[in-house]
């Protein structure tokens, strides 16, 4: 079913390296196609201010850093009928990234730890075509259901060599995947920039870890202690 | 302290990367002074990349600006190197130069389009200029795209590019990624004359504000990635260069202003063209003389037109590094090298002018100290400068006209703040 009248959309950031954002413009003419669909009504890099009191889309990136972030983000919320977290510092605080995670100079809090998030659109960039499929489901009132399948499966799939068992640091086995396993298959270890799958096995990578020699990062660790608490998982 | 006034105050302008604000403020005695604030930052970079092994710093570094995301890493790849003492095998490095060149130009275009031309058109987003000029949108997009296509290929990924590492790229080169980039260059060629030719069709206003200039320079190339610094006419390695700037924290401001000894100078498209405009490949210098733009040009708005003509250069440019890289059929994609303790400084020029990235790290590895300096913060006292001139100039229009005018003149500058206010010198 498509609404009579557009959808009113507004695109926020909070602190965050607005790639995410440019990985919207990086949808090229299949922007112009969203525009058909959806009327941005406020959007700072872009010039777009209109006047408006409701938004049906609101979409952020970026993480919160500050106390002014906290209630740019609950007045975003307010006014707004669903919110979208748009990438890893918006859906997880990119703690691998953003965080100091042994001294903790800057607290970086995940959107969801101020307010009620509606969709997550996981990367560090997000993916632009996983941000059009979101935006469509929306429209069309479909539910929006993350892939289970972990980087692994993606790389194995490609017939890439695997880094893990070269000794190198791949967090692929408790990654969420549907990125086409991209890093590994430039060579790279993922780091995890989809946060963990379904299920992740974090004692078992820690132990493949182990057995080949390679440190156990910081990340790592964090992330472990996270999930034995039982609290917040990502 | 003398009293001063609040003319014109202007909050977070939009259209530009990130959030700045604009004082102008005129004393008893007519003088005129102007605060630009960059109030971002809530992100000390630096703090964090202290304590993390190289790599990781890197793909941190790269992380802080979206826009300028393939330039960090280049550059803090380079100063790691440099640290290292490893050069990587020349095929990575004219690889590596592809994507600074793509990046370079997607970045031009973008702010040229989205954010620029809008103020001579009379539109406030690019979205209004769909109504009438949907043509040129549509290639304006079409060729931002290739520029992605190019990065994306090459890089892995269109933004935060996975292949760049210490010691060259993560993977082979393949002769297809070299024939499809090559490609992807010749199309940008035939979409870009049009496109340029509409800003160098804009009538920038008239303002006369002299400054020192300040980029990189070679024999014969406008260089991104490797070069000695020019500085009116004088010419620095980076160590000699940083050594000789002077940071001036205002109270007012975020970001850390620099200014080279006891003068503001300015960095970017216009500081490139002032200083290497002999060295345009000659349909960019064709185009200049059919437009009667003339190099060195002393109008800071004239950075518009600078930018639009980097894009046809750096096409060619690109197509002739690719032109060499199809001459062959193997390719050396990285080299071998030992972690060691050394202090890495690079310099690069961002689309906004001079990067530099200096690391010190320890025999792990380990990053003991960073410091970053973005093009911006070393432009924004040379921005103050030239509003306070222009301010001069336009005083006596009514106030929303001054405000209109001075926010024409901030976004010719080009400025990224979210980068400006990230990196701050850390008192050591
Ligand atoms: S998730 Fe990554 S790309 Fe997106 S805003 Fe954050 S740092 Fe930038
Ligand atoms: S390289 Fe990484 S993602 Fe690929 S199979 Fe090995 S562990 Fe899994
Ligand atoms: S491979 Fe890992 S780090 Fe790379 S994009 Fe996929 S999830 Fe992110």
């Amino acid at each position: 079913m498509i609404p009579k009248q557009k959808p009113r959309v507004g695109i926020f950031n909070l602190s965050s390296c607005e790639g995410c954002i440019v990985q919207i413009l990086n949808l090229g003419e299949k922007l112009l196609d969203l525009l058909k669909l959806f009327n941005i009504v406020d959007c700072r890099v872009l010039g777009v201010k209109e006047d408006y009191n409701k938004l049906d889309i609101a979409i952020i990136e970026g993480c919160v850093m500050s106390f002014e972030e906290e209630v740019k983000a609950r007045e975003i919320r307010e006014r707004s009928e669903i919110v979208i977290a748009l990438g890893d510092c918006a859906v997880s605080g990119n703690i691998n990234f953003m965080k100091d995670i042994t001294n903790k100079p800057h607290k970086s809090k995940p959107l969801s730890e101020v307010i009620k998030v509606d969709h997550e659109i996981p990367g560090c960039p997000i993916s632009s075509e996983e941000f059009y499929r979101v935006l469509i489901d929306i429209l069309m009132g479909k539910k929006i259901t993350k892939k289970s399948i972990t980087v692994c499966s993606e790389c194995v799939l490609r017939e890439n060599n695997c880094l893990l068992e070269k000794g190198v640091p791949c967090l692929g086995p408790i990654t969420r995947g549907d990125c086409n396993a991209i890093c590994p298959s430039n060579n790279r270890p993922c780091f995890g920039c989809r946060g963990l799958a379904d299920d992740a096995n974090i004692d078992a990578l820690i132990k493949a870890f182990r057995d080949r020699n390679i440190p156990i990062s910081q990340y790592l660790i964090a992330l472990n202690q996270m999930k034995h608490k039982g609290g917040e998982e990502r | 302290m003398r009293e001063r006034n609040i003319r014109i105050s202007i909050r977070e302008i939009s259209r530009i990367e990130g959030h700045l604000d604009i004082d102008v403020m005129v004393n008893s005695d007519g003088e005129v002074e102007v605060h630009a604030k960059a109030l971002e930052g809530t992100r000390i970079v630096e703090n964090v990349l202290v304590g993390k092994v190289y790599w990781e710093a890197i793909e941190i570094a790269s992380r802080m600006c979206g826009v300028c995301h393939a330039i960090h890493k280049l550059t803090a790849t380079q100063a790691v190197e440099n640290a290292f003492n490893v050069t990587p095998p020349s095929d990575a490095i004219k690889f590596r130069e592809i994507i600074a060149i793509a990046g370079h130009i997607q970045s031009h275009l973008t702010h040229l389009f989205y954010f620029t031309i809008l103020d001579y058109l009379g539109k406030e987003n690019i979205f209004q200029m769909l109504r009438d000029k949907r043509d040129l949108v549509i290639r304006v997009i079409n060729l931002r795209q290739l520029t992605d296509e190019v990065i994306k290929k090459l890089g892995g990924s269109s933004v935060h590019p996975i292949t760049p590492i210490v010691g060259g790229l993560s993977r082979e080169i393949k002769k297809s990624d070299i024939l499809s980039a090559y490609e992807a260059f010749r199309n940008m060629l035939d979409l870009a004359s049009d496109i340029v030719e509409e800003i160098l069709n804009i009538s920038i206003p008239d303002l006369d504000s002299k400054s020192l200039y300040a980029a990189l320079t070679n024999r014969n190339d406008i260089p991104l990635l490797q070069g000695k610094i020019r500085i009116g006419e004088e010419y620095h390695d980076a160590e000699s260069f940083i050594r000789d700037l002077n940071a001036i924290n205002e109270p007012y401001s975020n970001a850390t202003h620099f200014i080279y000894r006891s003068s503001s100078y300015m960095v970017g498209a216009l500081a490139r063209l002032n200083l290497n405009h002999k060295n345009l490949v000659p349909e960019a210098k064709e185009l200049c003389k059919r437009y009667n733009l003339e190099f060195p040009n002393y109008n800071p708005f004239a950075n518009n037109l600078a930018q639009a003509i980097e894009i046809i250069h750096y096409i060619h440019k690109g197509l002739s590094i690719l032109d060499d890289l199809k001459q062959k059929n193997n390719y050396q994609n990285r080299i071998r090298f030992t972690i060691r303790k050394g202090n890495g400084v690079s310099v690069s020029e961002a689309p906004r002018g001079l990067l530099f990235h200096q690391y010190e790290l320890n025999e792990n590895g380990i990053v003991t100290k960073a410091n970053i300096i973005t093009p911006t913060a070393q432009n924004l006292k040379n921005l103050e400068e030239t509003i306070a001139k222009y301010f001069n100039k336009i005083r006596n229009l009514p106030p929303k006209d001054i405000e209109k005018e001075i926010m024409k003149l901030v976004r010719s500058y080009d400025p990224c703040i979210s980068c400006a206010a990230r990196f701050r010198k850390i008192s050591n």
